[in-house]
């Protein structure tokens, strides 16, 4: 009973921190909000003409970018790490990110190309293309059986990735840094309150069918025979488990492009506090993971005077030596 | 037949050096005849070929040579056929040093630009060395990976500097990497550390040769492990940091080029580090032209180039290599 509590207070506290932090990107910036001009105007109060604008046309697309994001990151690295048994996985060091973002740069190279201007609906289709290719070289690395391997050949498979997004995106866009960047670190790239609410729900979707799936999750943290014992139809639910990884993510940086370890780091904190079971882990990640997102952009839009980071760079800081820190401190066996 | 076997190859290297540092001044956004070089048919055409084409190409062959030199001997003194200076951040360190440099306000000269990347280089490598260190850095493949992950961090800040200061477009050459607008002092710089670097190699070929041994062999032979480990880092900082203050970021030759020498040529360090230089050179004149002349009226960027290539190979020797695995 005592542990319940202990988990139920973990999950409130985080709820709270992602309320708080989301409230203050929507109150911070050049333009000052108080919180109660916020509250107000986010419960549908428009007698307050400059807050009205400021919440939702300049501030709130990047909140919902930012949950978007965080969480399905977040949530396709916990099915990652679980499926692979390896804590160090997530979809951005096992190259589905670059998978994704290739898909997206050479649909955008090619758009160009032909002068076609509205890509936007193509874009998800072909970032999934990018991702689940990527996915399968991966799994082919998996088959050696050591995970570190898995993890270097991701790594190596980003970086020739990268090569070719740095490649067509410096013959599409000449030297906008800014731009190229969008598919090689991350950056909120369309803030189209329609195109994000459409990658909103398609996120949501997916969430609620992971939610099925904890029951099935949890076996496999067990490992697959225990699982196959209690009789899990361990391959076919692999499959689709890896599926809504890779769709997560895929949604992800459709969005937000190619951010890294968010999805490693969530899971992983969010561990520590709720240990193993997955029907907490998922909801304190997918909180813990909107959090880092969403306090990232905060940091991006309002710490560096007048210029504003690109998203990704500012979690890239956070994320990565986090990512150096576990990998080498981390109990030989577990890895 | 060993010994032919080596004849052979320095001859095709040399070979391909030669053609390649040709092709390299006659290529670009506008090809010259061959009778150009000697003849050049107008004022213009001398200057480009004088003072743009031939400190570029030479910039290019001796930035593969260091690269490629520096990658066989961590390769070598780390035991680990992976390490490279790129992957290992050490190359990173250097640009972002360069960049920091360049935006508080230090000029870039020749002389502050050495000192810079050297500074970069040194610490980058100081971090990793204190990675390795640590319960898990002797796993060679975890040491990879955390050092792949560090230069990625590291790029991440030389972009976000950049980035805050509104200074993309003044560093594009550190960024994306690139051997366009060398000049002569640079080439210089270049020709001075690789006469540095090669005479030292030479020097200590045969100790860093058998510091692939096991450490106890060595110093049952009565060689210092210290003060070759200390050289070998000097040499390697050094041909780094020069490499990246020229080059900008360009990765992954000195994983390349020494694993594929040892491929056609099994050999130790002493054998195979002169064919490795000059594969090195070889690759980087070919790699520069190939950046230049692929697609009209855009210069390919080499740190992609290279991260494309570099990174199939790695991926590659992860997926289906074996030797890897056994630490």
């Amino acid at each position: 009973m005592k542990r319940q509590m202990k988990l139920y207070v973990g999950l409130i506290s985080a709820a709270v921190i992602l309320i708080v932090a989301s409230l203050c990107l929507l109150a911070v910036g050049d333009i000052q909000l108080s919180f109660g001009q916020v509250f107000k105007t986010l419960l549908g109060d428009r007698s307050d003409n400059i807050a009205n604008i400021v919440v939702w046309q300049f501030r709130f697309p990047n909140l919902l970018a930012a949950l978007i994001t965080g969480g399905a990151l977040a949530v396709s690295g916990l099915i990652l790490q679980t499926l692979t048994r390896n804590p160090l996985a997530d979809s951005s060091i096992l190259g589905i990110n670059a998978g994704a973002s290739l898909g997206a740069v050479v649909l955008l190279s090619v758009a160009s190309r032909i002068g076609l201007t509205d890509t936007s609906q193509w874009l998800p289709f072909s970032a999934l293309i990018g991702a689940l290719i990527s996915g399968c070289l991966v799994m082919l690395v998996n088959r050696q059986g050591s995970p570190i391997r898995v993890l270097l050949g991701g790594v190596a498979l980003t970086s020739a990735l990268n090569g070719i997004i740095l490649m067509l995106e410096l013959q599409m866009n000449r030297f906008n840094f800014e731009k190229i960047l969008v598919w090689l670190s991350g950056s909120f790239w369309n803030k189209d309150t329609a195109f994000l609410l459409k990658n909103g729900a398609v996120a949501l979707v997916l969430l609620i069918v992971v939610i099925f799936f904890i029951p099935v999750l949890n076996s496999f943290t067990l490992g697959t025979k225990m699982a196959l014992g209690i009789g899990v139809n361990v391959k076919t639910t692999q499959r689709i488990l890896l599926l809504l990884a890779v769709g997560l993510a895929t949604v992800a940086i459709s969005v937000g492009g190619a951010i890294s370890f968010v999805g490693l780091m969530a899971p992983n904190i969010a561990k520590r506090f709720m240990g193993e079971r997955i029907q907490y882990l998922l909801p304190m990640s997918w909180l813990l993971g909107s959090c880092i997102m969403v306090l990232a952009e905060f940091v991006a839009v309002n710490g560096f005077g007048n210029a504003e980071l690109p998203v990704g760079l500012v979690v890239a800081v956070i994320t990565m030596p986090y990512f150096i820190y576990q990998l080498f401190t981390q109990k030989t066996q577990t890895v | 037949m060993s010994r032919t076997k080596n004849g052979m190859l320095w001859l095709i290297l040399v070979g391909l050096l030669g053609l390649g540092i040709v092709l390299n001044v006659l290529g670009g956004p506008k090809w010259y005849s061959l009778s150009q070089l000697w003849q050049p048919s107008s004022q213009l055409i001398h200057d480009v070929i004088w003072t743009m084409r031939i400190p570029r190409m030479l910039a290019s062959v001796f930035v593969g040579i260091l690269l490629a030199m520096s990658g066989a001997l961590l390769q070598t003194i780390s035991r680990n056929p992976l390490a490279d200076p790129s992957i290992l951040g050490i190359n990173a360190g250097a640009n972002l040093a360069l960049i920091i440099g360049g935006v508080t306000g230090i000029a870039l000269s020749i002389a502050n630009t050495v000192w810079l990347a050297l500074l970069g280089a040194g610490c980058a490598f100081l971090i990793v060395i204190f990675l390795s260190m640590s319960k898990n850095g002797l796993d060679p493949l975890r040491l990879i990976l955390g050092g792949t992950i560090f230069s990625g961090f590291v790029s991440c800040i030389s972009f976000a500097v950049s980035m805050i200061t509104n200074t993309t477009q003044q560093f594009k050459n550190l960024l994306v990497g690139g051997f366009s607008g060398v000049n002569y002092q640079q080439v210089l710089l270049l020709a001075i550390v690789t006469v540095i670097v090669l005479a030292g190699v030479t020097a200590f070929r045969t100790g860093f040769t058998l510091l692939a041994m096991d450490e106890k062999t060595v110093e049952g032979l009565g060689i210092s492990v210290r003060t070759l480990w200390l050289f070998a880092a000097i040499f390697v900082i050094l041909a780094a940091g020069a490499s990246v203050a020229v080059g900008g970021n360009i990765g992954f030759v000195g994983l390349g080029i020494p694993q594929l020498i040892n491929v056609l040529h099994p050999g130790s360090f002493k054998q195979n580090i002169g064919l490795t230089a000059v594969a090195g050179g070889t690759f980087m004149v070919f790699a520069d032209l190939f950046a230049k002349t692929a697609v009209a009226g855009i210069e390919l960027p080499l740190a992609g180039l290279s991260a494309l290539i570099g990174g199939c190979l790695l991926f590659a020797i992860v997926a289906f290599g074996r030797q890897v695995a056994r630490s």
